[in-house]
Parts: structure tokens; sequence; C-alpha cells
């Protein structure tokens, strides 16, 4: 999202904090509803019943599956290196260097899900230069 | 650093803490300007989706000298808002 209001650097890292701090509230609530049209409710309850489990059974197995399937592919929004130093989509394009170390030579202990980000940064600031010039 | 809400003004507008929460923690929201508090504190709006799909507008005030950032405002985002929200997530 590019919309950003203008505020203080110091006001920005109290917004970014309060966002982590809300994250992990709602995750720690553990709980997601969802509404759904008549049809898809009594085919779903219909499908449950056959099977012999609870309906929230049957939904989150399902969930579940296609998680496992999709979170590999969703890029991580920021990588922790070795040093100390914390890598995200702004400072790689900001700070060439944190971009060659984290790149070095695949020696960093990066997961595939670090690699498949830095790889989409990389292809970001390759358009965003060719757009500039 | 705390999080503190309004929990009045939510209910005046039929929101819930776990709404207000639920849109602070998207990435997928747009903030828009607000004229400081009386007490001179930054302030700012900003609008996102619940868990549900409910677009919120969410007023927020940011208190350095209590280490604090209050949520003074939630409710049905406004029409201005929620059409430069739509032009903004447009891909």
């Amino acid at each position: 999202m590019k919309k950003k209001a203008n505020i203080s650097e110091k006001a920005r890292k109290m917004l970014e904090q309060a966002k982590k701090d809300a994250h992990e509230r709602v995750v720690k609530r553990g709980l997601i509803q969802f509404r759904a049209e008549e049809e898809l409710v009594d085919q779903l309850l219909q499908i449950a019943d056959h099977k012999k489990i609870p309906v929230s059974v049957l939904v989150r197995s399902w969930v579940a599956e296609h998680v496992r399937q999709e979170f590999p592919l969703v890029p991580v929004k920021e990588i922790r290196l070795p040093d100390g130093r914390v890598l995200t989509q702004d400072s790689y394009h900001r700070d060439l260097e944190d971009a060659r170390y984290a790149y070095q030579d695949g020696k960093l202990p990066l997961n595939a899900r670090e690699i498949r980000t830095l790889d989409s940064w990389l292809l970001d600031q390759q358009e965003l230069e060719r757009r500039t010039g | 650093m705390q999080t503190t809400y309004d929990l009045k003004n939510f209910a005046d507008h039929n929101v819930t803490q776990e709404e207000v929460d639920q849109v602070l923690r998207s990435d997928v929201t747009a903030e828009f300007d607000l004229p400081p508090s009386q007490r001179g504190n930054e302030r700012m709006m900003l609008v996102g989706f619940t868990n549900e799909g409910r677009l919120l507008e969410l007023g927020i005030e940011f208190s350095f000298d209590e280490d604090r950032m209050h949520v003074f405002h939630a409710d049905d985002a406004t029409k201005p808002y929620r059409n430069e929200f739509e032009r903004e997530i447009k891909p």
C-alpha cells in the first residue's frame, strides 16, 4: 500500500510496533470467522455429516492443506542477518552493501522463503532502475 | 510502548477491539493525515479491512511522553476514505 501519512519517524516506529503487537494478539486469539452463502453452508454441513466429523474440523483441515502449499510462496517481511542487522525491502534497496552481503555466494544460512524474497526484491529493484533509467 | 483504545467510541459505532486489532495488523491499509490533537500530539487516520471484510477508519494519536499509541476513533470508513482506499489498493 503506497498511501502513507506524513508522520514523524518516531510515530512511524510506534505505529510499526503497534501493528506487530496487534498481529500477535490476533494470532493468539486463534479465531477466524467468515460468512458464507446459505448454499455453501448447507453443502459444507452435508459433507461434514457424511464424513462424520464436525464442520469446523473439516474446514480447518482443508485450510491447513492450502496453507502448507501457499505459505512457502509468501515473501518474508524482514531477514535477520547473522551480524544482527535486519534487512527489509526498503533497506535492501537503500543499502547496496547489505544487498551484496545477503547474497554473498550463498554462504548465509537463509531458508527457501528468504531466498525467494531476496530474488523478488532484486527483481523489483531492477524494474525500478529500468524505469528511472 | 502500549496501545490504548477508546472503547466507548468503538461501542458507539458498533466496532469491537478485536476488529480494530485486525485492521491495525493488516498490511493492506491506507493512511491519511490528520491535524495534531489539542495537546499537540501527532495524529493520523488508518483505513483497512477487518478479517470479515468490514472497511474501518481508525483515528490514531501518538503520545511520546506517555510512550503510547491511542486509537481514539473507529467506525465504518466514510465515503471519501473508502474511495481513496479503493483507488490505492487497485493493482
